[in-house]
């Protein structure tokens, strides 16, 4: 088989001829190139060529899955996929309501990432950061950096004649700090995007002044378990937070009921809380079309205040609710998905000088290093790298902190002013064991009074 | 299919050895199939059939490389190493040469019997499942998953191959079953019962009310793990007691994590982690060791799936093995009076400058009263000292093999024992 979507089509019919419904094929072709520098300078290079096919076949109660890398017999695993569905007599018809009308022709680029300049280039930026940090960190740090570049073209066919083509590319730069002294301070930031320009050299400074200060100062840290009163949490926070609380829980192919389902054109925030799901801005999420062939859509989920819609995907439309284009997964072996592509939290009108006055006596929370959330339940778990005490309007003492756990309508209720300064990072969301790019785009937020326990 | 990929191997070699700049290689080739069904309310069939291709290679100036890809990418990895090599800047300390005199071979094994059998074994455990899920209110859900490993390594004279085969049926998603399907009624009459137990008994949050609370081996292995891969081994040194023995082994059997030739092609054998209280090797200082030995790993923590081509071999445990205690679980059951039993639950490990504690948080337990089961503990938080765990606590005879996902091991542990003043009750 060669790499020509012709053939994809040929054989989805192929396997629609054999057992009915309907055929979805997908071919996924990715390059991924990994430069890492460690601890002690040494600079390593990885390279990972990806390229496979996968088979979905849907009738109107089964789901059936197929992937494949051998590219030159996939014969033999399509006739064992094909007897597998006749022996357990899952074959047959689907809903007419669930074939796409109509079909974009064409190729669909994202991001501009010149892959050759960077390719040659890698260790010489990495040596640069690696001297600034060096620089500014007065502390005995281990300093790991790593430049990721990726390249993705995948191409989708179904059995009712879709065609669609998609490249992408993105570019991820990490840095990554432990202390020699306490194995607790590990910082870590990661910037990037679909643009050359996602990885400027004034960026980069920014995010290595903006790490090195944070390190220093954690340094002398003492460990706080509480956190109570007022909170401010940072950009990165304020994102995290709302993608595994309301994101996740506004995801309809979940195998649990969420806690937002029943609330759907209710008042579930204030009115100055606006958060979309945004697949055509310039960040690491986006696309055209999603990997069961809708155009993807923009969502406006929370609408001043208002639960306004949920991400759906085509088994939705039996549902009589239009897909909102997020079906995705990150390579041909998984089966999509319902995911998040770029969250944007809509930003208010305050600036961090005001921010920090409202939120005095409290503590403002550090970028994440993760986080996870109860879609059931709305119960929450944050990881802050650092969290920070708030006295006279000014950030004071620094803290290493455990987890703290609490629930998302508490949280909700309490959202009080939102900042102005808006990040756009990229981000990588897991879930059940399949790991894609989102965007990172969100102010700061401040949350009166609510507590959270570590 | 099998027999292109020897073909794609020694063509590859060929290339390989022509290239000047290269001292040493290691082509590794993964090939996995698997297949799950799924019977109940969602009915559906996933094959996967995928191999990949890793070559480790060491330049002239002891330049280091890894690249990886899916089989049909081959020729184009081979452009990019060819175009590489000479300026390959990290550095390996270690040559592959010296592993060859310890790869095992095995005898070539026909792959269309392979094929074949995978699809007898599929077909074997079929029809039961579909009736199950509609006379049994309790199923919603059966997952029969089967799959086969194949690691071809491969450098001139020198063949290794290994098989792994797992098979799992699993009950709701979660209800593992385990390999052995023989008596696969009787366990499902087990979990029904049990299910049935668990609506029958009243729902509590756990209390101060206890006198003593038992871990099960789930919880126990997974803070086992927990300390030995994500947290400092010198904050270990301290929690641990001076009657603490930790094996490593990868020959433990009835273990899903067992295997006799690692992802090296070497021969793999038992070794100790913690002496009496004493950390003996720590995972990443173990370069030296598997550089002659084994237990060499494609894995990687808080990657899915954590075992796959994609990584460079490197030290990974697969069974830890705890010393045993001198206790009976029946007879801690029979000799206390108010007994919690915490059977499954999330951990967290709380690290401050001078201890560490541990909190686990309640998700599935029971509360036994004058020896008998009287409430279902279904939620509360606990608090201990890290240090009671090892020290102010004892576990049992009977040692039982937890497999953690996400650690890629089994843990092989007993219950453990702990007097309730040692725990504090977060409400």
């Amino acid at each position: 088989m060669s790499t020509e979507p012709l053939d994809l089509y040929l054989l989805t019919l192929e396997i629609e001829e054999k057992v009915g419904g309907i055929v979805h094929g997908r071919s996924v072709n990715i390059k991924n190139q990994k430069f890492t520098m460690n601890h002690n300078g040494h600079f390593e290079e990885k390279e990972n060529l990806s390229f496979g096919t996968c088979f979905r076949h849907m009738t109107s109660d089964t789901d059936n899955f197929l992937a494949l890398d051998n590219m030159r017999n996939p014969q033999r695993s399509i006739d064992e996929f094909t007897n597998s569905i006749k022996r357990r007599q899952i074959g047959g018809s689907y809903d007419q309501i669930f074939e796409q009308q109509h079909f974009p022709k064409g190729i669909l680029k994202f991001g501009d990432i010149d892959r050759d300049s960077l390719k040659n280039e890698g260790e010489n930026l990495l040596n640069d950061i690696r001297t600034h940090l060096k620089e500014y960190l007065k502390d005995d740090f281990k300093i790991t950096l790593s430049l990721e570049i990726e390249e993705e073209q995948k191409t989708f066919t179904s059995s009712s004649g879709a065609h669609i083509v998609q490249k992408f590319s993105r570019v991820y730069l990490l840095v990554h700090l432990i202390s020699i002294k306490h194995w607790k301070i590990d910082l870590y930031r990661m910037i990037g995007g679909i643009h050359m320009s996602s990885i400027s050299w004034e960026k980069l400074l920014k995010t290595v002044t903006e790490i090195s200060a944070e390190a220093n100062l954690l340094s002398k840290a003492k460990i706080e378990t509480r956190l109570e009163g007022p909170l401010l949490f940072s950009n990165d926070a304020t994102w995290t937070l709302f993608h595994e609380t309301i994101g996740h829980a506004v995801e309809s192919e979940n195998n649990v009921s969420t806690y937002l389902e029943n609330y759907l054109g209710t008042k579930v925030a204030p009115s100055h809380v606006s958060v979309i799901d945004d697949k055509g801005i310039d960040s690491v999420g986006s696309y055209g079309f999603d990997d069961e062939g809708f155009k993807a859509a923009g969502a406006m989920i929370i609408e001043e205040g208002i639960l306004n819609t949920m991400l759906y995907g085509l088994k939705d439309l039996k549902r009589n609710v239009m897909p909102t284009g997020n079906t995705r997964s990150s390579t041909y072996k998984t089966k999509p998905q319902v995911r998040q592509s770029n969250l944007i939290i809509e930003p208010g009108d305050f600036t961090t000088e005001e921010l920090l006055e409202r939120s005095n006596n409290g503590y403002f929370i550090g970028p994440m290093f993760f986080a996870s959330a109860d879609v059931s339940t709305g119960h929450f778990m944050i990881y802050p790298q650092y969290i920070q005490k708030i006295e006279d309007g000014d950030l004071r003492d620094i803290f290493l902190c455990p987890p703290f756990y609490g629930n998302a309508v508490d949280v909700l209720r309490n959202l009080g002013a939102i900042g102005k300064d808006i990040i756009n990072r990229p981000a990588f969301c897991i879930k059940n064991n399949d790991r894609i790019p989102v965007g990172m785009i969100s102010p700061k937020v401040a949350i009166e009074n609510v507590r959270l326990r570590s | 299919m099998i027999d292109e990929l020897h073909q794609i191997k020694d063509d590859i070699v060929t290339r390989l050895d022509r290239i000047k700049s290269i001292k040493s290689f290691e082509v590794f080739i993964h090939h996995l199939k698997q297949t799950i069904e799924e019977y109940g309310t969602i009915k559906s069939v996933n094959g996967l059939s995928s191999t990949g291709l890793a070559i480790r290679v060491i330049s002239s100036q002891n330049g280091f490389g890894f690249f990886t890809g899916t089989v049909s990418q081959a020729s184009k990895l081979l452009d990019i190493i060819s175009e590489k090599a000479n300026r390959l800047s990290s550095i390996e300390e270690r040559d592959f040469a010296p592993l060859r005199p310890n790869r095992v071979a095995i005898p070539k094994i026909s792959f269309q019997a392979f094929d074949e059998k995978f699809n007898h074994e599929i077909l074997e455990v079929d029809d039961k499942f579909e009736s199950k899920v509609e006379k049994t209110e309790e199923i919603k859900l059966i997952t029969n998953s089967y799959s086969e490993e194949t690691w071809e390594i491969q450098r001139g004279l020198f063949v290794s191959k290994s098989f792994e085969k797992s098979k799992s049926v699993k009950i709701n998603g979660k209800f593992n079953l385990g390999k052995d399907l023989r008596d696969f009624e009787s366990k499902i009459m087990t979990f029904s019962r049990h299910k049935g137990f668990m609506k029958e008994k009243p729902q509590t949050k756990v209390t101060d009310n206890y006198d003593h609370f038992i871990l099960s081996p789930e919880i126990f292995g997974k803070i086992v793990a927990k300390i030995l891969l994500e947290t400092d081994f010198r904050m270990s040194n301290e929690i641990f007691s001076e009657r603490t023995n930790i094996y490593e082994d990868p020959l433990k059997p009835y273990s899903y994590t067992s295997t006799t030739i690692d992802d090296e092609g070497i021969k793999t054998y038992p070794m100790r982690i913690l002496d009496n209280g004493e950390v003996i090797a720590k995972e990443d200082e173990l370069r030296e060791y598997i550089q002659y030995g084994g237990n060499a790993y494609r894995y990687k923590l808080n990657r899915f799936p954590p075992h796959s081509f994609e990584f460079p071999p490197h030290p990974h445990y697969t069974n830890l093995v705890m010393d045993t205690g001198k206790l009976r679980f029946e007879d801690i059951i029979s000799s206390v009076d108010n007994l919690g039993l915490i059977e499954k639950g999330g951990i967290q490990i709380i690290q401050r400058r001078e201890k560490a504690d541990l909190l686990i948080r309640i998700h599935q337990g029971e509360l036994y009263e004058n020896q008998a089961v009287t409430k279902n503990i279904s939620s509360g938080t606990l608090l201990i000292d890290l240090k009671s765990i090892f020290q102010d606590s004892e576990s049992t005879r009977n040692l039982q093999g937890v497999y953690h996902s996400k650690y890629y091991l089994t843990s092989h542990t007993g219950w453990l024992l702990i007097s309730a003043d040692k725990v504090k009750i977060i409400r």
